[in-house]
């Protein structure tokens, strides 16, 4: 079964074209990685697809059910999280409350709750501590727990950035340049979270520029151009088109 | 002897003052709204509970249900309000503005339904004092001091200590990102709203058994409680609970050296100095908000 389906979605900014008629579908599980220059509308389909900005045609589905109008966290409730090109976190909170806010709310988290039955609110919090924890055991942040979120370095943002759409329990996961600004070391362990989300069975969609990169974790590209889809293919077969590496690279330059 | 009444009786009205700064700063720091309204559910409250008691319900009936009343309030302020304002892109000014008019609609409604008038409860224990040692102390001060340490602390249990409360501070912190996590900040801050609320009816009662019910003075408490806040620190529940006290023990000592029409100023004038030389509060906030 399909997981995403965008169908023919137009996205105008003034008179600049975003998207342009784009349409694609990405099957469950597979890890896509969306490449292009700058400009190219990589960012648009992100928004497009997470609910940051509605398109004047065309259609977005998940899952069978047409999301195109959702708000954003009708989106999340549904299984589609994502990280930002700029990270975005609970700077004053501790990295292990960034994550615990993101888990799946449960009865007895009400304030009403929390006054009249306090043994069983201070149960369910233990509960979702121990799950927020082993979050960030698995993004390798698990000696920072206590640390506020505003206090760790870019890379470990990055990392917590991860644990806290994981705690969404989102199936689609959408990661905006995740390996961007890293140094070598941190970049392999980000390489590596990503793999361990697919060895997860989370779907994944990927802004990325670095092409070697892209050829280590992608199932499929997608390339994009001036708002156009302008192939779907395998790692491989995308990096050897001649035509799409004149574009990306400039002219005359082939890698 | 007459300093350490003047300042135990400072420490009981810095403790109600606390109280509704304390609530006013909660949703302040979750929704940047400046909720003049608050002072409107402080004074409905005392009233409600007034007009209880007048029919016969025992006290301690008639504060819960004016407790209640004032959360039932609070949630429709925001979710028939504020949040109705937001939606249509109102500024911080505008939702001011309606609050400000909230609080006019509320004063009055509580003029017309009960008393325009200055009443007091009709509970011949609120005239009881115990003394401790050389200090006389009433017995709804004594409640009204024991209820507000009783609900400073279990507001920062609850904002530090249990997910709910963390939720809050998460979208206190950054609302956008909370909108694309699993936080839904409108059902958020009608929650805080309601509990703000539900914390402030408290004092709205309990000084009103201890004095005397005014419909039109309480912007005068909230003022206080908005210099604490910002004098404590945005943000800092202790900062403004603290600051409360203090502000409150200088307007009760400054009667013992100067006129008591003078008390006010006597704080306003502190506040100022405060704010000159510490302009970021007592407790250095973390909230990215200030006004």
């Amino acid at each position: 079964m399909t997981n995403l389906t965008v169908s023919n979605v137009t996205k105008r900014f003034g008179g600049i074209v975003a998207l342009n008629d784009c349409s694609f579908s990405i099957d469950p599980r597979r890890t896509t990685c969306v490449v292009g220059p700058n400009g190219a509308g990589k960012t648009s389909i992100f928004n497009v697809i997470t609910g940051f900005i509605t398109p004047e045609t065309g259609t977005v589905a998940f899952q069978g059910r047409d999301i195109t109008r959702a708000n954003r966290h009708e989106r999340v409730r549904q299984g589609i999280a994502r990280t930002f090109q700029n990270l975005k976190l609970f700077e004053d909170l501790s990295a292990l409350d960034n994550v615990l806010v993101c888990l799946k709310d449960e009865a007895g988290n009400d304030p009403l709750t929390a006054m009249f039955r306090p043994f069983h609110t201070a149960a369910v919090l233990r509960r979702k501590k121990a799950e927020a924890a082993a979050l960030l055991v698995q993004v390798g942040l698990g000696h920072k727990t206590d640390a506020l979120a505003g206090s760790l370095s870019y890379g470990q943002k990055k990392l917590l950035c991860i644990a806290r759409v994981l705690a969404t329990g989102a199936e689609l996961v959408l990661l905006d340049e995740p390996t961007s600004g890293l140094a070598a070391g941190a970049l392999d362990t980000m390489v590596e979270m990503i793999h361990a989300l697919k060895r997860q069975g989370k779907t994944l969609l990927i802004v990325e520029h670095n092409t070697q990169i892209v050829q280590r974790i992608a199932d499929e590209v997608l390339f994009f151009h001036r708002g156009h889809l302008m192939a779907q293919g395998t790692p491989d077969a995308i990096i050897a088109d001649e035509e799409l590496g004149r574009i990306y690279f400039g002219k005359g330059e082939v890698h | 002897m007459l300093y350490l009444q003047l300042l135990i009786d400072g420490v009981v009205s810095g403790c109600a003052i606390g109280i509704v700064s304390i609530s006013f700063s909660y949703f302040y720091a979750t929704t940047g709204i400046f909720h003049v309204a608050h002072a409107g559910i402080y004074t409905l409250s005392g009233y409600l509970a007034w007009w209880m008691v007048g029919l016969g319900t025992p006290f301690a009936a008639a504060l819960a249900l004016a407790i209640l009343a004032a959360v039932v309030v609070g949630y429709l302020t925001q979710r028939l309000l504020y949040r109705p304002l937001e939606e249509s892109g109102a500024t911080p000014l505008v939702l001011m503005i309606a609050s400000i008019g909230l609080l006019t609609v509320l004063q009055n409604v509580v003029a017309i339904l009960f008393s325009p008038n200055i009443v007091q409860f009709d509970l011949p224990w609120r005239l009881s004092h115990t003394a401790i040692g050389p200090i006389a102390l009433s017995l709804p001060q004594a409640i009204l001091g024991v209820l507000s340490l009783l609900l400073f602390a279990g507001l920062v249990l609850f904002s530090h200590h249990t997910a709910a409360g963390k939720r809050i501070r998460a979208v206190a912190s950054n609302r956008e990102l909370a909108e694309i996590t699993r936080l839904d900040p409108k059902r958020v801050f009608a929650q805080v709203l309601a509990i703000s609320s539900g914390i402030v009816a408290v004092p709205g009662v309990l000084v009103g058994v201890d004095q005397a019910l005014q419909p039109y003075t309480s912007l005068l408490v909230l003022l206080t409680a908005v210099v604490a806040m910002i004098a404590g620190g945005i943000g800092s529940l202790t900062g403004a609970f603290g600051m409360s006290i203090v502000l409150a023990v200088i307007q009760s000592l400054s009667v013992a050296v100067m006129p008591g029409r003078w008390s006010v100023a006597a704080v306003f004038g502190t506040f100022i100095l405060f704010i000159l030389l510490r302009p970021e509060g007592l407790i250095r906030s973390r909230f990215s908000r200030a006004i």
